[in-house]
């Protein structure tokens, strides 16, 4: 049995799922929620999306994170030298620059220019927490490390987010992951230690999971290291829940409320890219459901569930299955939600064996991550693997993307 | 004459993503720098090429090499004037207006971020209409104006100025745009306003304003469908799924950037038929069901019938459900000439254009 509980900062909303199926559900006060949920049976998992209380928490924490980019050269002006995204914007109390950074295929393009500055960059305007985003980072982050290094010798204390342990290629979109991933760390920390012992209260052994924006399972350590994963989780989990009372593995999901949000599920799980606008209107490197707010019509040979939500009847012309959840969808797909890894790489490969021998490497790394995050033994398997040339780099680029995921 | 402020500048872009799928923070940041150069330095005068006098020297303002790579490795502002100056100097004497040579996402920005920053006028017009892979595939190469000298400014500060025939200049230039972290921004084209009359696609700048003032109030799919064969002409070839994604399908093109892609896109309707679009950098060919339909110098353009978005050979991927559109190029690339330089055989394919014996 699997129990799937979504939190908000007032309540708890959790699924009872067993076999694929619906068992129980009930909200209330956490620890209380899953007593009553488990009533005696065996529990193997409890997964937590958390997304809504760590969304809420964004408003909290404003100016509380001091900011470093690695270029080659200063930025001139407010646009180019600050971020695009009013939230990154309020979030980040302090910024610096350091001279740095390489290209894409990991040649340096200036080297790091730390002396003057590292006493400077370890103050951090006075803040507890800094980011570091250096151009290049995503294929080679030596001078990102650097940077920590010598930060954390001068002040050993300093917390530090580096953006290429968060996303992939484009350094705004992987700034502003890094940015809120520093602001959430306290946040998610207690959100964790709360997660963890209610689980705990529970008989037996059972396993403590969180699921992420891309619709995956990660261990709570993960979790307390990169909060940002967790963000958008209760997209991903509405629309895996509705596929999975509909009956439904692969699917166009409908989910008909106050608005009408439209998703795809395959697979089990939902459709994701990377760089998509997601809460606050930040685009984050990590990966997120692709949705569309829009009314569409179905199209060719979709398998169709829509979904009721809050007292809506009306689905006009929509045809498929109909779902009228008795619980709350994202517990039902949280329950359901599988040890999963997104992996985002720029890369090159000079022939069609090199670029097969590439795409293995990323895929036997995606499928560590998943055996890594309490996937069960040989459960592990890609479900999704492009690579895609990058237009106008020289011939031989590719941008792959690896999704995968396992049992757990 | 018609001028152009910050206001103007996200209908801009609406209207230049028809040509270009480019997306995410760093297309943001562009509008945003742009727009802050704007409000300082004041609205940029919007000359049609006729309002110039004929002896104003001018010279066209483009960044090559990858979005992906701006967006890893954004600009620094000082760019533009950079690449200005340094033309300048090459040239020994002043520019008295810029135009685009692209004008689609930021290659439709950095234009009037450079005519800014040098208190000069923007031309209305462009050399492409579309995005072309090649910087001698252009109106302005195909009525003789010179591609160089060019300058080129990275963001790492480097400046590379080229002087070479049209044919070396390209291969040359992505020499230094690979060193340079993936893209430059270039002034190229130095011409004048009296030999660009009969070189450049007239009024583009503004045909994307106001193609991109549409598109922005169009209440749905159909409607937007709808705006653009009325605007712009487009023609659907079909609608469907994309079920398949191959890479290096063919030999590569001679000298062109990135891999060959091919793009299978089945129908919804009727029998199913089968559209298949070839790419590289940008789609090239449609077939269906084995037949030219369409071709590249026309733009080839998918867009998402759920998002409301451009798919580009970059962002497509298996179970997309998208609209197959054709927006058919300016009158000149439909010429013998043009389609020798950027028909179909231009980029490898032992094909004739759907039009090739119809007179433009």
């Amino acid at each position: 049995m699997r129990i799937g509980v979504r939190l908000t900062p007032d309540l708890a909303h959790g699924a009872l799922v067993a076999g694929g199926a619906l068992v129980a559900s009930r909200s209330g006060e956490p620890r209380e929620l899953l007593t009553r949920l488990a009533s005696g049976s065996r529990v193997d998992t409890v997964t937590w999306d958390v997304s809504a209380v760590l969304d809420a928490s964004l408003g909290s924490v404003t100016g509380r994170v001091a900011a470093v980019r690695v270029l080659p050269g200063v930025a001139r002006g407010t646009a180019l030298g600050g971020h695009p995204s009013p939230l990154v914007r309020s979030l980040v109390g302090w910024r610096g620059h350091v001279t740095g950074g390489h290209d894409l295929f990991g040649a340096e393009l200036a080297p790091l220019a730390l002396d003057d500055q590292a006493a400077e960059l370890a103050a951090a305007g006075g803040l507890d927490t800094l980011v570091v985003t250096a151009t290049g980072a995503v294929g080679r982050a030596d001078h990102e490390r650097e940077v920590a290094a010598r930060v954390l010798a001068h002040r050993p204390g300093l917390r530090l987010c580096l953006s290429y342990e968060v996303g992939g290629p484009g350094l705004l979109e992987r700034e502003a992951a890094a940015v809120l991933n520093a602001a959430l760390l306290d946040v998610a920390d207690d959100l964790v230690d709360r997660c963890a012992a209610a689980t705990a209260a529970l008989p037996g052994e059972v396993g403590c999971g969180f699921v992420t924006g891309e619709g995956g399972r990660v261990s709570a350590e993960r979790l307390r290291s990169l909060p940002v994963l967790a963000l958008g989780a209760d997209d991903a989990t509405r629309l895996s829940g509705a596929a999975v009372l509909g009956g439904a593995t692969d699917a166009l999901v409908v989910l008909v409320g106050r608005e009408v949000v439209v998703g795809h599920v395959r697979d089990g799980l939902p459709h994701v890219e990377p760089d998509l606008v997601g809460p606050h209107g930040v685009r984050l490197a990590a990966p997120r459901p692709v949705l569309s707010r829009t009314p569409v019509e179905p199209a060719g040979h979709d398998h169709v569930v829509v979904a009721l939500l809050d007292g809506a009847e009306d689905v006009g012309d929509l045809a498929g299955t109909l779902v009228r959840p008795d619980a709350d969808l994202g517990a039902v797909g949280a329950a359901c939600a599988r040890a999963g890894a997104w992996l985002d790489v720029v890369a090159t490969a000079d022939t069609a064996d090199e670029l097969d021998q590439l795409r293995e490497r990323v895929r036997q790394r995606a499928l560590t991550v998943v055996a890594t995050s309490g996937s069960e033994p040989g459960a592990a398997r890609v479900v999704a693997d492009t690579a895609r040339p990058v237009a106008y780099l020289r011939s031989g680029v590719y941008r792959l993307h690896v999704r995968a995921t396992g049992a757990s | 004459m018609r001028e152009i402020s910050a206001a103007d500048l996200p209908a801009l872009m609406t209207g230049s993503r028809l040509l270009s799928a480019s997306t995410g923070f760093i297309v943001d940041a562009c509008l945003d720098w742009v727009a802050e150069l704007v409000d300082r330095h004041g609205p940029v005068p919007l000359v049609g090429v006729a309002d110039l006098p004929p002896e104003s020297p001018c010279a066209a303002i483009a960044m090559v090499g990858s979005v992906t790579a701006l967006a890893e490795l954004p600009p620094t502002g000082e760019e533009p004037e950079l690449a200005v100056r340094a033309l300048e100097a090459r040239l020994g004497h002043p520019l008295r207006a810029v135009m685009p040579l692209a004008a689609a996402t930021v290659n439709a920005l950095f234009p009037i971020a450079a005519a800014a920053v040098s208190g000069l006028p923007l031309v209305d017009c462009d050399g492409m209409g579309r995005v072309l892979p090649l910087i001698q595939q252009s109106t302005y190469a195909l009525a003789g104006l010179p591609l160089t000298p060019l300058a080129a400014v990275g963001a790492a500060g480097d400046v590379v100025v080229v002087d070479a025939a049209a044919t070396r200049a390209d291969p040359l230039l992505r020499a230094a745009v690979t060193t340079a972290g993936g893209w430059m921004l270039c002034a190229m084209n130095p011409t004048t306003a009296g030999h660009l009359r009969n070189a450049a696609i007239p009024g583009a700048v503004s045909r994307l304003i106001d193609v991109g003032r549409v598109l922005r109030t169009a209440a749905d799919h159909t409607a937007l469908l709808d705006d653009l064969t009325r605007v712009l002409g487009a023609k659907l070839l079909g609608s469907g799924r994309v079920v398949e994604l191959s890479h290096d399908t063919r030999p590569t093109g001679p000298g062109l950037p990135a891999n060959p892609t091919s793009v299978a896109v089945v129908e919804y309707t009727g029998a199913g038929r089968l559209i298949r679009l070839e790419a590289q950098n940008e789609f090239l060919l449609a077939t269906v069901d084995g037949a030219v339909a369409a071709a590249v110098p026309d733009l080839l353009c998918l867009l998402d019938r759920r998002e409301r978005r451009v798919v580009d050979p970059e962002s497509v991927v298996v179970g997309d459900h998208v609209d197959v559109l054709v927006i058919p190029a300016a009158p000149v690339w439909h010429t013998p000439e043009g389609l020798r330089l950027a028909g179909p055989r231009a980029f490898g394919f032992p094909v004739g254009h759907p039009r090739e014996g119809i007179s433009p």
